[in-house]
């Protein structure tokens, strides 16, 4: 029987590559639609986040279609989101489902992630097959993100985003397909190459807008995202630090020096949702980006808590901040409408000098 | 040699706006009418209005905004379609160059501009909720059963003070009916909503914006005089309501399309766009699970046009599949 997982843009294929390792195979998650949307929402609380919502749709969609072993990654270090551990609520939702089990794999340290991976699959678990499995996963993060990047970089610099687009589906494709670290490495190597071959427009990005915001609704460049991601195509540099690879990437350690970067501006005990925000945003402001975009999921509490904050970093740069919050009552048409008008804006600004 | 005009259209979710220009950027007429939902057939008739205002002047461009831009822009043959934030700056700013805030409440949205120098800083507009917009006062006025152009006369003769709760239109209706069941007067309850809503706006789309004088208020709901009082009484301020406040997205698209004029205007005729079928069609992309919603423009059969898509297939190609398809 396959194990199933909420996407989270494509990085369910580094969670397959995880499940392969052991053994194991994942079902592709439905892509997010309307009626997934909606299925979320009428199951959720009405003030989960959106992003949890999504993530519920997904799954109630994958459970009445058969499947009933949920697989998912949270993070392999500490959680950027206070709700990110809800095998609890999971349970209570969906508890009615004969045979429902939730496996979430991670934890702070590998002895923990070992201990995880027995829980669910048994003692036979050996920790060399975890040292693969943790590799292939990250592996594929790594690779996954570099690709979005880099693509979402090449629809605003190529001379063809049409062949941008393919490029990515391939890369995607080969990304899954991949087993073992050599294969990833051809496939990066691969990847390098197209993306190298590209022909580029003749004139530099017009603008460079850094985004920043929470990393689960970010991860959704394949779906709420592409909105933003289109952006990218009016000569619009979109440059985001954050994502899915953050999340597992993240340790204590890697975020101390995030948190000094927020010295002066967060206090307290931030969540890591906020300190990402918080350090990104400082980057961008130093590297003289012409505005910020911060992109959030609607009644997502760390980043409604750090919405502010970055309001008073950008009025104080003289940097312009755009925030989007992403919810079951967003319409495409307001959101191209305000992106449209942010970037108006940039272009006003920088035509007659303001803020530089 | 014919005198020359552009012409710009705003269609929102409440009303339509149409204006032309001359060479001069002097408006030579202005309509503002509700849509009632028939946006195409609202358009038509205005067109058939200005076909007979401008005499015999030659429309050189036009431009599109609002909601509705991109297909009335399909319909029209519009040079240019642009966002309604940019084209009530660039309307404002052409009349107004030293304003430094502007505040513009429509239909279903809201917005602030804040601007320095005659450069737009930084911008706002409503997030979730239409409470502080022109739909709490359609509600307001429905269930009061007063004409909504009566509203703001209405208030201003108000004698004592009431706290509506503004916060939401379902609540403040419910405010609203205990309010008149304790015998407060109509006057007075209307003029709480107006500083309800004003309230609302600036708890919203103004919060932490610095509102800097001159302010210009524009919009459809800048000609309600209880709405401007309050914003007066609220800011401390005086809010400047200009002559054509409720057309000024259809003026900034109409100023946007004569400065990007090209050497041919798409635009169609007026006869032209009376006679056509246009009409908008809807369809759920068949190729891939992620079962896009797609827009598309349809005229004596064929495809104009489509909007939607996360992959861009509708625009890049005109493949003309047989998709069953619904009325927008």
């Amino acid at each position: 029987m396959n194990h199933f997982t909420f996407s989270w843009g494509s990085n369910y294929i580094a969670v397959r590559g995880l499940l392969r390792a052991l053994g194991h195979e994942l079902s592709s998650p439905p892509r997010i639609t309307p009626a997934i949307v909606q299925r979320g929402i009428e199951l959720a609380h009405p003030f989960l986040c959106f992003s949890g919502k999504l993530v519920l749709g997904q799954i109630a969609a994958q459970l009445e279609k058969g499947d009933r072993r949920l697989a998912f990654m949270s993070s392999l270090g500490p959680e950027a989101c206070r709700c990110a551990d809800t095998c609890d609520y999971m349970d209570s939702l969906f508890g009615g489902y004969t045979g429902f089990s939730a496996h979430r794999f991670g934890g702070g340290s590998f002895d923990q992630a070992l201990a995880n991976l027995r829980s669910h699959f048994g003692p036979s678990v050996r920790r060399h097959q975890v040292v693969k499995a943790y590799a292939a996963f990250l592996g594929k993060v790594d690779l996954i993100h570099k690709v979005e990047k880099r693509c979402t970089a090449l629809r605003c610099l190529a001379a063809t985003p049409g062949r941008v687009r393919e490029l990515k589906r391939e890369a995607l494709q080969r990304i899954d397909r991949a087993a073992g670290p050599a294969a990833l490495w051809r496939v990066s190597r691969w990847f390098d190459r197209g993306a190298g071959s590209l022909p580029l427009r003749e004139e530099g990005p017009a603008l460079r807008v850094g985004v920043v915001g929470g990393e689960h609704i970010l991860c959704e460049l394949d779906s709420i995202m592409a909105v933003i991601e289109e952006t990218a195509e009016r000569g619009i540099f979109l440059d985001w630090r954050g994502g899915f690879r953050l999340l597992a990437r993240a340790t204590r350690a890697s975020l101390e020096p995030l948190k000094e970067k927020c010295r002066g501006h967060l206090h307290g005990a931030p969540s890591t949702s906020e300190v990402f925000s918080c350090a990104h945003a400082v980057d961008f402001i130093r590297e003289g980006y012409d505005g910020l975009l911060h992109v959030y999921a609607f009644g997502c509490m760390p980043q409604t808590a750090i919405k502010p904050i970055l309001q008073r970093m950008a009025a104080s740069a003289g940097v312009p901040l755009l925030s989007l919050s992403i919810g079951d009552r967003f319409a495409e048409e307001g959101l191209e409408n305000r992106l449209e008008a942010f970037i108006d804006l940039l272009q006003a600004r920088k035509g007659k000098g303001v803020g530089k | 040699m014919s005198k020359k005009a552009w012409l710009g259209v705003d269609v929102g979710s409440i009303s339509c706006k149409v204006v032309v220009i001359d060479e001069n950027d002097r408006i030579l007429g202005a309509i503002y009418r509700r849509t009632r939902g028939r946006v195409v057939d609202a358009v038509r008739e205005e067109l058939d209005t200005v076909g007979r205002a401008i005499g015999g002047r030659v429309i050189m461009g036009c431009g599109t905004t609002g909601s509705a831009r991109r297909f009335v822009g399909a319909l029209l043959g519009a040079d240019v379609v642009i966002n309604e934030i940019t084209a009530h700056v660039r309307g404002a700013l052409s009349l107004h160059p030293e304003m430094r805030t502007m505040i513009e409440i429509g239909g279903e949205d809201s917005k602030i501009v804040l601007l320095r120098g005659g450069v737009p800083v930084d911008f706002a507009m409503n997030t979730v909720c239409a409470a502080g917009t022109g739909a709490f006062l359609d509600q307001l006025a429905s269930r009061l059963g007063i004409p909504i152009n009566q509203l703001g006369e209405l208030a201003t003769a108000s004698t004592e003070e009431v706290e509506i709760a503004g916060r939401c239109t379902v609540f403040a209706e419910s405010d609203i009916i205990f309010k008149q069941q304790t015998g407060h007067s109509i006057e007075d309850i209307l003029a709480g909503a107006c500083r309800a809503l004003v309230r609302n706006y600036l708890n919203d789309v103004g919060k932490g914006k610095p509102i800097v004088s001159p302010i210009l208020f524009l919009g459809g709901v800048a000609g309600n005089i209880g709405i401007r009082e309050a914003f007066t009484e609220a800011l401390g301020a005086p809010v400047i309501v200009p002559e054509h406040y409720n057309v000024m997205g259809a003026f900034g698209a109409a100023l946007v399309a004569k400065l990007e004029q090209r050497a041919a205007s798409a635009m169609r005729s007026i006869e032209q766009i009376q006679a056509s079928d246009f009409h908008v069609e809807s369809f759920v992309c068949p190729h891939c699970e992620n079962a896009c919603e797609v827009v598309r423009f349809v005229e004596k059969g064929q495809g104009m046009g489509y909007l939607g898509g996360r992959c861009g297939r509708w625009q890049e190609e005109d493949a003309e599949a047989p998709i069953p398809v619904r009325a927008v």
